[in-house]
């Protein structure tokens, strides 16, 4: 049997390749499996990662993100003509920081926390 | 049982990186990568639950998104430019990557389809909705894309 295409080649490798013929053959043969490896040398290299990375700049960012989002949110909450009852959303984050927002059914912020502590009090 | 706020920082440590590289190896450009990795995880958490296929098929329409409002002028740079004659921090920075420089001489298409099953693992029927055609014509699709890196890697050395 003749090597399959790259199509062939290419549903092997994602175990698509429904031809159990072709299958045994790729199994087989030493050219068909270097393709493969080939592949799979490109793959990881699109998936590597970037160079010069860090985990802790990750964890800064998440709080950034994480606050942006819930600030977001609450305005979200806060613009919503609901009930006068209270809303609450709270985000905790892995170092501990809890952010806590609260909103009225109008359409004001009630209180934004951070670990608890009012960082904009209540107004009445 | 795990909340919606932790199962979302859990999504963000485990993915950033590799959501990261997906948008730099989509656009080449790391700045943007780095705004799109942040606007997907801020999506993500006024979404509420959200799935690691999510995060990445955000950020490809993100980037596509942000591909098309490119200028001209930026365009054919990307086009025409080679290692050697890249000009400024960023494109070097590009030029070093191999994934990028064998990616950036395929269509945004191609890259993208690539990218989705490398990265996010999406299957042929996810893929084809995704990209409104049928499970078949995405392995045609995917094995002219895979042929075509592979050439461009060869060149690389």
């Amino acid at each position: 049997m003749t090597c399959p295409d790259w199509n062939q080649r290419s549903l092997y490798y994602d175990g698509e390749l429904t031809d159990q013929t072709v299958s045994a053959h790729i199994e087989g043969c030493l050219a068909c499996r270097s393709e493969l490896r080939k592949l799979e040398e490109m793959e990881a290299c699109l998936t590597s990662p970037l160079s010069g990375r860090t985990t802790k700049k990750s964890r800064a960012a998440w709080k950034l993100v994480a606050a942006a989002a819930i600030l977001v949110g609450g305005l979200g909450l806060a613009l919503r003509p609901t009930t006068s009852q209270p809303n609450v959303t709270r985000m905790a984050t892995r170092d501990g920081t809890v952010y806590t927002v609260s909103t009225t059914g109008q359409a004001r912020l009630l209180s934004l926390e951070v670990n608890g502590n009012l960082a904009r009090p209540e107004e009445n | 049982m795990e909340s919606v706020a932790q199962s979302l920082e859990n999504l963000y440590y485990e993915h950033r990186e590799n959501l990261l590289g997906f948008c730099f190896r989509l656009m080449g450009d790391h700045q943007a990568a780095e705004d799109v990795t942040q606007e997907v995880f801020a999506a993500a958490c006024e979404r509420g639950d959200v799935e690691a296929g999510w995060l990445f098929t955000c950020a490809r329409s993100r980037c596509i998104d942000r591909l098309r409002r490119r200028s001209v002028w930026q365009r054919v740079r990307l086009a025409i430019q080679t290692p050697e004659a890249s000009r400024g921090f960023e494109d070097r920075v590009a030029a070093r990557d191999l994934g990028w420089t064998v990616l950036r001489k395929l269509s945004v298409k191609m890259r993208s389809l690539l990218l989705l099953r490398a990265y996010a693992g999406l299957s042929y029927e996810e893929l084809a909705e995704l990209f409104e055609t049928t499970p078949s014509a995405i392995g045609v699709m995917l094995s002219r894309a895979r042929k075509k890196a592979l050439k461009e890697m060869e060149k690389q050395g």
